[in-house]
């Protein structure tokens, strides 16, 4: 008897321990961000910030940074953070770059690819949008133009295709009165995504809201070949295709893809580091084929960087038309190439904001089983704060 | 023996001594310009290169070189079209400061910034809420002096290449002719590190 009731308070006390210690358990930021916790993902993230600034990752640990805050609707720190950013990713040299011509290519302080320091300057130009001030966004808008040319690629187009960029410079140039500038960038926005209606300077005139849709995963990086040397960008797929939007269930059209981040990271060719780093991984190889030294192999260092932003979207979509300012709930129904309704990716944004006496930016991120939605009604997104 | 033990570690102790002395941060001073950070953004050395032109290009316009009085100048706001955020008051204010310092009183500069501050002390004068010891009329604009910068980017592989142009008008304030336009170019190169090709 005594045995029995020792060895039921023994399994008492084990569950509760346990259920005590899984709620102590804090998740890591990337856990939240994919739930679409965004704020609890930027609070989690916060010790994980190097506190030195010449430190080889603090841009990429500031950008993920950025993104939850951004996405999560803190926009004055995102802001901070990527106008903080840029700054260092513009820079044309880095600490630690002869250690990386050396040794190995992660010693270098990140910097990013061309697609990163658009989205990066993108992100800046929509925070300044919002804040009412078109010029010092089309600065933004127009940097991350140039930093497109800077894609690794023979095919001129690939240089140019940001469409997420070419739209709001061409809407910067509307609200600042330069018509002819606005439609030669709207329609390099058409010609780089998929013509439609609101690639038309007509339409955005007739507009007061603007929002930016990001949807999916953005690509991630890999290593392969001799002694891991080369590097490929890989997409994670994403199911949505097709992205209706209503307001106060009311249809409103269907969203415009702009970009595909994929195809901007792919279009990132061949350098000359990348030269260098086959010519390590080939020589490791050859090294460690040798008998006695075979184990000096190790000292060549030839694994490429696979450090990559990994909070970007995997595509962006656009949609813009006229609302009646007040409050409403809007609502993005997800459909999938087939055209089959998705509705574990459908999400509704409640008491939303809409100023008659301004231009209306908003930027949403679609997550699928947003975890948040369970537990609470409204809905935190980045479009519920004004950045004012 | 101890003798040579010595003189190596004194040896070694100078060594890194000197190492620590020579990595420590310094503060110098330097002339304005003497340009330390390298970087393909318009710097106050390429302001103040602008401004030296246009102030000896716009003392020369016939308006104002044969003017029987001082005509008056207001400064318009200058638009930026470069690919960085720069302050256009600083920038404007650099170019009245050579014009004032080559003009020798050839034209008078209008504050409009002020405007409003200077209409409320005007009324307050004139109900006697505070002393004063002239009335006069505000000066109306002869010319409006504006301006644009722009700066277009191109990058290749590991090269970019940014190209400036700051030009700047003056206008009639009542026929609007430009009387006068001058610009301002000038490139810059940069070639990324070897790690970032």
């Amino acid at each position: 008897m005594n045995n029995k009731i020792f060895k039921f308070r023994f399994w008492q006390i084990l569950i509760v321990t346990t259920l005590l210690i899984s709620g102590c358990v804090k998740k890591s930021p990337y856990e939240y961000f994919n739930e679409g916790r965004f704020l609890e993902a930027k609070e989690a993230y916060k010790p994980l910030l190097p506190k030195d600034e010449s430190h080889k990752d603090y841009t990429l640990h500031r950008l993920q940074y950025g993104s939850c805050a951004l996405e999560g609707g803190d926009y004055r720190c995102a802001d901070a953070c990527m106008d903080q950013c840029w700054k260092k990713m513009e820079k044309v040299s880095g600490q630690g770059e002869a250690s990386a011509v050396i040794a190995m290519e992660s010693l270098k302080e990140y910097k990013g690819d061309p697609f990163e320091k658009a989205m990066c300057n993108t992100y800046c130009g929509l925070a300044r949008l919002r804040n009412n001030d078109p010029e010092r966004a089309l600065i933004s808008f127009r940097k991350a133009l140039v930093d497109d040319q800077g894609t690794r690629t023979k095919k001129t187009d690939e240089t140019k295709d940001f469409a997420t960029a070419h739209y709001f410079a061409g809407l910067c140039y509307n609200m600042l009165n330069e018509p002819e500038n606005a439609k030669v960038e709207l329609k390099l926005a058409g010609q780089y995504s998929s013509p439609c209606e609101f690639f038309q300077l007509d339409k955005v005139n007739n507009s007061n809201c603007f929002f930016m849709i990001s949807s999916g995963r953005g690509p991630f990086k890999s290593t392969y070949g001799p002694g891991h040397s080369m590097v490929q960008v890989n997409k994670v797929k994403d199911p949505v295709a097709k992205i209706i939007f209503t307001c106060d269930g009311r249809e409103m059209g269907q969203a415009a893809l702009l970009d595909d981040l994929y195809v901007e990271a792919h279009a990132h060719g061949w350098g000359e580091m990348d030269s260098a780093r086959l010519a390590k991984g080939i020589a490791k190889e050859i090294v460690a084929s040798l008998p006695v030294v075979g184990a000096a192999h190790n000292l060549i260092q030839s694994a490429g960087d696979i450090r990559i932003w990994n909070f970007l979207p995997g595509n962006i979509y656009i949609w813009s038309g006229n609302l009646d300012s007040g409050f409403h709930t809007f609502a993005f129904h997800c459909y999938d190439i087939k055209g089959e309704h998705l509705p574990e990716y459908d999400q509704a944004w409640f008491y939303m904001p809409v100023y008659g006496d301004r231009t209306n930016i908003m930027n949403f991120r679609l997550v699928p089983y947003r975890q948040d939605i369970k537990e609470k009604v409204l809905v935190p997104c980045s479009a519920l704060s004004i950045n004012k | 023996m101890w003798y040579r033990k010595f003189g190596s570690f004194l040896t070694l102790y100078l060594i890194v001594l000197f190492v620590m002395v020579g990595c420590t941060g310094t503060v110098t001073r330097r002339p304005v310009d003497d340009e330390v950070v390298k970087t393909t953004d318009f710097t106050e050395v390429d302001i103040r290169a602008m401004c030296e032109k246009m102030a000896r290009s716009l003392i020369e316009v016939p308006q104002i070189a044969r003017a029987q009085t001082p005509p008056t100048i207001a400064f318009i706001d200058m638009k930026n079209r470069t690919l960085q955020d720069f302050d256009s008051d600083n920038l404007l204010g650099s170019i009245r400061k050579k014009l004032l310092k080559y003009g020798e009183g050839k034209f008078v500069f209008l504050n409009r910034n002020i405007v409003e501050k200077i209409k409320l002390e005007r009324r307050r004068k004139r109900t006697g809420e505070v002393t004063s010891s002239t009335q006069e009329n505000l000066y109306g604009a002869d010319f409006f002096l504006s301006g644009q910068a722009f700066a277009e980017e191109r990058r290749q592989k590991s090269t970019r290449e940014v190209y400036y142009r700051f030009s700047f008008q003056l206008t009639n304030a009542e026929n609007s002719a430009i009387v006068w336009e001058e610009d301002h170019e000038f490139k810059k190169a940069a070639k990324l590190g070897t790690a970032y090709r």
